[in-house]
């Protein structure tokens, strides 16, 4: 038996989506690895090969896709949420305490832990602060929620489908709502923020 | 007391791990990606964002698919002044862990799309497809085999078949060579006009995978 590579069949050109989508695998088993509890019986490693699967069963579908990067990122960030979110409800539910807990390697604070000057434990304090967040008013509490997770006002901007200016009006003012109202819990002073 | 913004933005997150599930459902994968992509009304974008930084789980998935976004090189993520160190900083680390252990620095080049690779380019890259042998995509009736070209650097590879729905696993083993020949009992099972999908993870001795991939064939 003549042992011939079937790259002519397999690899036709840019009509290869096994090629194609493989260059996704890493990204797409990252994804997984962060989405999925650390001890499942179902691997992340699956997961990613059950994504690039179900990517080749609709690219193969397609005629035409005009906008390939675009796309298939989109396809892929659907596929992952999909699966992902189906694996953990065959294993019974949402993230553990535990696996919050440990998502990324970071290590909490202690929620127990007593927070100098406030007279509150940690858990106490972070709970009071998320209720304050959620009492601000509409477009300053989304803007301030999205900037405390991280995103910058960059970012933000397109994802609200507000201005930069705007965007920093809302920041503004919205921080200085925060203060006002932590204060007024007992939680920082004037300077806060 | 003094707080930063960064100092809130950690109560916050923790606080929302603390708190009640918050208002609303959490939204379907479309609509995930749909606001991702900014591709939502004004009153949806505005509604996701509400939940989405309030939950927990939601807001992991956010963060996972940012990280998916900005290695692909679409997405941008410009961190705020006050994101300098800690948690940001413990994050794109660890982004940068999991990838690497996923798939070692071969596989981080490839974290460089989105240029995507025609069939000639990726046999032409380092981190080049494994090559099937058998079988081809098209068959006649089931394969008595399956076998590919070695892998540089494996000391063993796992095969799988599956079917095309999901999980099923048909049949799994590993072998030293590059070949595997399927049990009688499990080419029975295979159907014409149906499509099987063959995965073989080629690893080093440690276990670790070096290459991954996933082919097909149909039974005509």
């Amino acid at each position: 038996m003549v042992n011939r590579p079937l790259e002519g069949s397999y690899l036709t050109g840019d009509e290869a989506p096994e090629a194609l989508l493989e260059a996704w695998r890493p990204m797409v088993l990252a994804a997984a690895l962060r989405l999925l509890p650390r001890s499942g019986p179902v691997e992340p490693e699956d997961v990613a090969s059950q994504v690039i699967i179900d990517l080749l069963r609709v690219l193969r579908s397609e005629k035409t896709i005009s906008h390939p990067s675009s796309y298939i990122q989109k396809m892929v960030m659907h596929r992952v949420l999909a699966e992902t979110r189906r694996v953990r409800r065959q294993q019974g539910g949402g993230l553990s305490i535990d696996s919050q807990r440990n998502v990324l390697f970071e290590e909490l604070p202690d929620p127990r832990a007593p927070v100098p000057g406030t007279g509150m434990e940690r858990r106490e304090l972070a709970l009071k602060v998320y209720e304050t967040v959620e009492r601000l008013a509409d477009n300053r509490r989304q803007v301030v929620k999205l900037h405390l997770r991280g995103l910058s006002r960059e970012e933000i901007e397109p994802l609200l489908g507000f201005s930069e200016a705007k965007v920093r009006n809302l920041l503004y003012r919205g921080l200085e709502d925060l203060r006002e109202l932590l204060v007024k819990e007992g939680i920082g002073d004037a300077t806060l923020g | 007391m003094r707080l930063s913004d960064e100092e809130l933005g950690r109560l916050y997150g923790e606080g929302a791990g603390g708190a009640a599930a918050p208002a609303g459902d959490c939204p379907d994968p479309e609509a995930m990606v749909r606001w991702m992509e900014a591709e939502a009304g004004e009153a949806e974008q505005l509604r996701i964002a509400d939940h989405v930084s309030s939950c927990p789980q939601c807001w992991r998935e956010v963060e996972a698919l940012r990280a998916l976004r900005t290695a692909t090189g679409r997405g941008r993520v410009v961190r705020p002044s006050w994101w300098r160190s800690g948690a940001g900083r413990t994050v794109a680390a660890a982004a940068a862990v999991v990838l690497l252990a996923a798939g070692g620095v071969g596989l981080w080049l490839e974290l460089r799309p989105p240029r995507f690779p025609t069939g000639s380019d990726a046999l032409r890259s380092s981190a080049r497809p494994l090559r099937p042998l058998a079988p081809p995509r098209e068959v006649n009736e089931a394969p008595a085999s399956f076998r590919w070209e070695p892998v540089e650097g494996a000391a063993a590879y796992r095969f799988t078949l599956r079917a095309s729905d999901l999980f099923e696993v048909l049949h799994r083993e590993e072998t030293a060579t590059p070949e595997v020949r399927l049990p009688d009992a499990v080419a029975a099972r295979l159907q014409s006009g149906a499509t099987y999908f063959w995965e073989v993870r080629a690893l080093r001795k440690e276990g670790e995978a070096v290459r991954s991939e996933v082919l097909s064939f149909r039974i005509r």
